[in-house]
């Protein structure tokens, strides 16, 4: 799983790259940062309120951006 | 009480060794242990602070972000991706390997992780030598003022967790952890961050206004 999670993170990069859109590269790096909590910081194996205090932090910080930026 | 959880016979003390993950952890004990996780949520909420201020930024100085954005070079940025991404996993990868008490495997990684770790400092202080040779500093311009400041913070973070890295990855399968839960699997958790705040800070400065 952990390897599975850093190549999704490698093709997020790349799309995010590809596309060239500051709204999907920021939501790109929202779902990049919640596959490296959950699996390479380990979250999925914590306490449930620990990976939706992380998930939910991380939601807000890429929306306020994308609608910030 | 005949059998500790998976933390809390980690952060004992009495053992060495990183427990495996079995299941949940409790509450008070996340893996990386729980003094790891509030110093790395301080130091996410000031990175989001400071994502904040450069979202805005783009949108009041979108002549500074353009000109500035020009002399950016995209592959120096999608390499410090990658470096930063791979060494991240390897260093996942090292910590599941001390959780299995496979001390070789686990020195290996983390070998290979610093490796990939300095690559990125050693690529981020050559774009830094370059933008500096090319009489970019702070004042130039908000542009400038906002790149160096940020990535310079992360940068700080990067070289404080390959400090840590290293001293751990000696360490490993060596010497004892008085608390191997924070040792090895908090100073991992430490690097992460250091993904994660740079996963957003490459869109806000490499991506146009």
């Amino acid at each position: 799983m952990r390897t599975a999670a850093y190549l999704a993170c490698l093709a997020l990069v790349a799309v995010a790259i590809t596309l060239a859109d500051l709204r999907i590269a920021l939501l790109a790096a929202g779902v990049k940062s919640v596959l490296v909590g959950a699996e390479l910081m380990e979250l999925r194996h914590a306490h449930r309120l620990h990976l939706v205090a992380f998930v939910a932090f991380i939601g807000l910080l890429a929306t306020s951006l994308v609608i910030l930026a | 009480m005949t059998a500790l959880s998976p933390s809390v016979e980690a952060t004992s003390g009495s053992s060495s060794t990183l427990a495996p993950l079995d299941g949940r952890t409790s509450l008070f004990e996340p893996p990386g242990g729980l003094l790891m996780w509030i110093i790395v949520a301080v130091e996410l909420l000031a990175f989001g602070v400071l994502f904040a201020f450069i979202g805005l930024l783009r949108g009041s100085e979108p002549e500074a972000f353009r000109s500035g954005q020009a002399l950016l070079d995209d592959g120096v940025g999608l390499a410090l991706t990658f470096t930063l991404l791979t060494s991240g996993w390897l260093v996942a990868e090292a910590v599941h390997a001390c959780r299995q008490a496979d001390w070789r495997g686990a020195r290996v990684r983390y070998a290979l992780a610093l490796a990939v770790g300095l690559a990125f400092v050693a690529l981020k202080t050559w774009d830094y030598a370059a933008k500096a040779s090319a009489g970019i500093a702070l004042g130039v311009s908000p542009f400038w003022d906002a790149y160096l400041l940020a990535t310079g913070f992360h940068f700080i973070h990067v070289l404080l967790g390959l400090y840590m890295l290293a001293r751990v990855g000696r360490k490993v399968g060596r010497s004892r952890f008085e608390d191997p839960e924070t040792s090895v699997a908090g100073t991992a958790l430490f690097w992460h961050m250091c993904d994660v705040a740079w996963f957003f800070l490459f869109p806000l400065f490499h991506l146009a206004v």
